[in-house]
């Protein structure tokens, strides 16, 4: 095989694929390949105009190497083995039935793939621009030959992919170390190996037009509720054509309601989160090149669960729970119930704190609302910044913050030390819930709560809470009440809510009817 | 259904605008918080009224190189009224009173024995702000200097006072609790007694002692201030005594000291008073449980059983002569105190609306059955003799 090297390279660095002349390309998309060799390296060309980091690499083969060939293929998706599948397939070819490369003819090959098919599994024929475009384009090599209007297309897509690695965003002391990854097929098979089941279902679809993002769902049949796959399924139906870059897109598609503070679908990174998620009759989805799993239906309790509370004693497990639970109303309610009793119940506060707390506000120039506000505000500020600066100035930040909110600001005078201190415990509070979407929820829930709070004091605390709680209580997640197992109260579910039931028993039945009671493998 | 939403939505808005207590919002630094209040008789014989404020900027962290400034501030009012003295605080202060967290209350004993009780506490029943919890102190001497004296340790010398009253009531029973409710219920009773803790200053004129009781005749102070010795048998029949210690005298045999005395230290009574009713002789039977532990021995050893019956009926006989030494100067005073009028009243309301107008009288020739039953738990970490002394038997 002789290369001819025509590669011309723009010194532009873009390896943007969007041409500026797409309308030269488009007249190629819906029309068959053609058994001109020149015609179909013109169409390729026009498609992928302005790409640069595209090959079309021409060769000769045959006897005199008199027949004609090329292969199209992105620089910068492919395999840069010395052995990979393309090397493999033709060597397979050349040895074993059609003879010496030298007297390879067309013919012979178009004859091989005819009435053979595709030997390899990675291997495909293509018929239409439109199918060449798109295997280009999810980094397929593929080889053209003369008088042949099929071309073969190999898989030999070669993107650096992260390694498996630990949890980044759920690190457990005990319990596996391993999390997800951006490629959805490592993702799977993670899944796969831990629910190593006939029955663990995945269904696979592309959405997009430019971008053909793989959408994946997965769920133990069995194990979930019929209703609510049904309906799950047919809200991810009305995906098509939109461009879907993360898992978290479909959120939308799937909540009941968008508008409420509450998440109503649960992430994780940790495939024995997703497993544990399956075996009790969740729907997971991922989305390749995101790799964060998608669980649904969500429910309340779920969100101050940590897959480590499985993996610890059941007694820890169990008051870990009291505690975010703690957690979870006073990084709710403690700021506005510290306006509310300061500024209308102040006879509620016992007489000793009064006086300390009396003897920081002295000479606080604004009202205790005012300064809740201030203070909530430099804190959402100060955890904005960390979290979007690069981390080594990030520190930064948190140092100044420090001064700025601990020290400072007490000396100027601008916030009292309690202040501080609701403030700090609030933000603590709200770290200490293991699902990050529900702390997010308590941020925008609590400014509403201080206002209630500071103009209706106590009551109005009430009445923001009552409504809260109305809301929770209505709110469904795929036809699921959100609230359950306490409303509607279901008792024999209450073993795995607030307390932790010995998992010997917890793991004994399933935890959902759909399983019809069939003990679990891993309680045996 | 998205514009019934938008309509719900304003409504509430408007309505959270309309109906918020905003006008009642108030930030703790617009208040004065009180602490305690004097009230005496002034010069000109109108009610002088002293109110402490806590002083917010008063400490905190202090460099120590400046002097600490005051904790606290006194501000003296006075008008014919309570309530008029209190509208004329801002004009000493320019704050509001705050009157939630007052820890007491002092009236003088001077102005106790000349204004009924009902008058001066009125104000102070009737505001919504104030609990009804706050304790209740009668002063010897003016009220207001017992304001300015400095605490030891607490914030206030409201506080102190409060702890004081707290403590000593709880544990040694020189004294009684009384808040405010309590008062008023003493005051509802068909007896029109009541009696409130009452304190005076040492020679050493910054400490201030909480022990006596005042009692309280047709919401006037009557007659002698009880003791602290004889608090105790008082509180007992009244079964308000919770913890104390009862004295015990040495038999003044061989030629020991007579000053040498043996303690008993209460840990739980329980106390009925029963009237008996027979024509129309009335005998009051006075049945009380005393559980408690020997705290000191000098004179006595406490080895057999003998001896701990013996014991028994020493505590029981002291308890049993003070008891009577009380009853007899309340009748001798004829003042109910012991609210037995209550308990007939209760039992026999139409006997009692014949005895009501003759029942000082009635009272005073009233029999009082007493009996005692002594509980002792144990004698401490030692056994039953004296420290020091060498068991005889080994």
């Amino acid at each position: 095989m002789k290369k001819q090297d025509t590669k011309s390279r723009l010194s532009d660095s873009s390896e943007s694929c969007e041409s500026p002349q797409t309308q030269d390309g488009t007249q190629y998309v819906q029309s068959p390949l053609s058994s001109n060799l020149t015609i179909n390296r013109q169409g390729v060309e026009h498609l992928f105009a302005d790409c640069s980091d595209l090959i079309l690499l021409p060769w000769s083969y045959g006897p005199n190497l008199s027949e004609q060939a090329f292969s199209v293929y992105f620089e910068t998706m492919i395999q840069h083995q010395h052995v990979n599948y393309v090397k493999e397939t033709l060597q397979d070819l050349v040895s074993h039935r059609v003879g010496t490369a030298e007297s390879v003819t067309p013919e012979q090959i178009i004859r091989f793939f005819q009435n053979n098919g595709v030997s390899s599994g990675t291997a495909e024929l293509l018929n239409s621009f439109d199918e060449v475009a798109r295997h280009i384009a999810e980094g397929c090599l593929v080889i053209f030959f003369e008088k042949w209007n099929q071309a073969l297309s190999y898989k030999a897509m070669g993107v650096t992919k992260r390694q498996v690695s630990e949890p980044i965003t759920e690190p457990v002391v005990q319990g596996p170390h391993f999390s997800t990854i951006e490629d959805l097929n490592t993702n799977i098979g993670l899944i796969r190996h831990l629910l190593q089941s006939p029955r663990l279902k995945f269904n696979i679809f592309t959405t997009g037009i430019e971008c053909q993002r793989t959408i994946c769902y997965g769920y133990l049949d069995g194990a979930v509720n019929p209703e609510s796959l049904a309906q799950f399924q047919t809200r991810i139906k009305d995906i098509h054509d939109e461009e879907i870059l993360e898992v978290s897109y479909l959120e939308e598609w799937i909540e009941d309601s968008v508008y409420s503070p509450f998440p109503q679908v649960r992430y994780t990174e940790r495939p024995d989160s997703a497993v544990a998620a399956l075996l009790d009759g969740k729907i997971i989805a991922m989305v390749n090149g995101s790799p964060t799993v998608l669980i649904c239906p969500g429910n309340f309790y779920e969100f101050l669960m940590s897959s480590e509370d499985y993996y610890q004693r059941t007694i820890f497990s169990s008051l870990i729970r009291f505690l975010r639970i703690g957690a979870f109303f006073i990084a709710l309610m403690l700021p506005s119930t510290y306006v509310a009793l300061s500024t209308f119940h102040s006879e509620l506060i016992p007489t000793v704190l009064l006086l300390a707390i009396l003897d920081t506000r002295e000479g606080i120039p604004f009202p205790a609302f005012m300064e809740a506000l201030i203070m909530e505000i430099f804190f959402e500020l100060l955890r904005e910044a960390g979290i979007r600066l690069p981390r080594p100035i990030g520190s930064a930040v948190s140092i100044v913050g420090a001064l700025v909110i601990g020290q400072a600001a007490i000396q100027a005078k601008i916030a009292s030390p309690v202040m501080v201190i609701v403030v700090a415990l609030t933000g603590i509070a709200s770290f200490a819930l293991p699902q990050y979407s529900m702390a997010i929820a308590l941020r925008i829930m609590r400014f509403p709560l201080m206002v209630l709070g500071a103009t209706l004091g106590g009551l109005g605390i009430m009445v923001g809470f009552l409504l809260a709680l109305l809301h929770l209580c209505t709110l469904r997640s795929l036809g699921q009440p959100y609230l359950a197992p306490t409303a509607p109260l279901d008792i024999r579910q209450l073993r795995d809510v607030l307390i932790m039931v010995p998992r010997k028993f917890l793991l004994r039945r399933p935890r959902n009817r759909h399983m019809h009671r069939r003990p679990r493998k891993r309680a045996k | 259904m998205r514009r019934r939403s938008i309509r719900v939505a304003l409504l509430l808005v408007s309505a959270a605008l309309l109906l918020s207590g905003c006008w009642d919002k108030a930030e703790l630094i617009e208040f004065g918080y009180v602490q305690a209040v004097a009230i005496d008789k002034s010069m000109n014989e109108s009610i002088e009224l002293t109110t402490l404020f806590y002083n917010p900027s008063g400490h905190g962290e202090s460099t120590g190189m400046t002097a600490q400034p005051k904790m606290a501030i006194p501000i003296v009012t006075e008008a014919d009224s309570v309530f008029e003295a209190v509208q004329d605080i801002p004009l000493h202060f320019g704050r509001r009173a705050k009157w939630d967290h007052m820890r007491i209350i002092m009236i003088s004993e001077e102005l106790a024995r000349s204004m009924p009780l009902g008058e001066i506490l009125d104000f102070f029943s009737r505001n919504s702000e104030q609990r009804a919890t706050v304790l209740l102190l009668i002063t010897k001497g003016k009220a207001k200097d017992y304001i300015m004296i400095k605490p030891y340790i607490e914030y206030t010398i409201g506080q102190q006072l409060r702890k004081i009253e707290d403590t000593v009531s709880r544990y040694s029973a020189k004294t009684t609790k009384l808040p405010l409710y309590e008062l008023a219920i003493q005051l509802m009773g068909q007896t029109n007694t009541a009696m409130l803790p009452y304190a005076y200053t040492t020679a050493n004129s910054n400490d201030i002692v909480v022990a006596g009781i005042a009692l309280f005749k047709d919401q006037l102070l009557t007659g002698n201030i009880v003791t602290p010795s004889d608090t105790q048998p008082l509180l007992m029949l009244l079964d308000r005594y919770k913890q104390g210690i009862i004295e015990l005298p040495c038999p003044a045999t061989d030629g020991k000291k007579r000053n040498v005395g043996e303690s008993f230290e209460v840990i739980s009574t329980n106390t009925r008073l029963k009237p008996k009713i027979q024509g129309d002789e009335l005998t009051i039977q006075v049945k009380s449980k005393i559980k408690g532990t020997v705290s000191e021995l000098h004179c006595t050893t406490l080895m057999t059983m003998d001896d701990e019956r013996k014991m028994r009926m020493r505590v029981a006989e002291q308890i049993t002569k003070e008891m009577k030494l009380m009853i007899g100067r309340l009748q001798k005073r004829r003042l109910d105190a012991l609210n037995i009028g209550n308990k007939i009243y209760r039992h026999y309301p139409q006997l009692w609306k014949k005895w009501k107008p003759s029942w000082e009288e009635r009272f005073a020739a009233a029999k009082f059955d007493i009996s005692i039953d002594v509980d002792i738990l144990n004698t401490g970490l030692n056994i039953g003799e004296t420290f020091g002394k060498k068991e005889k038997n080994e």
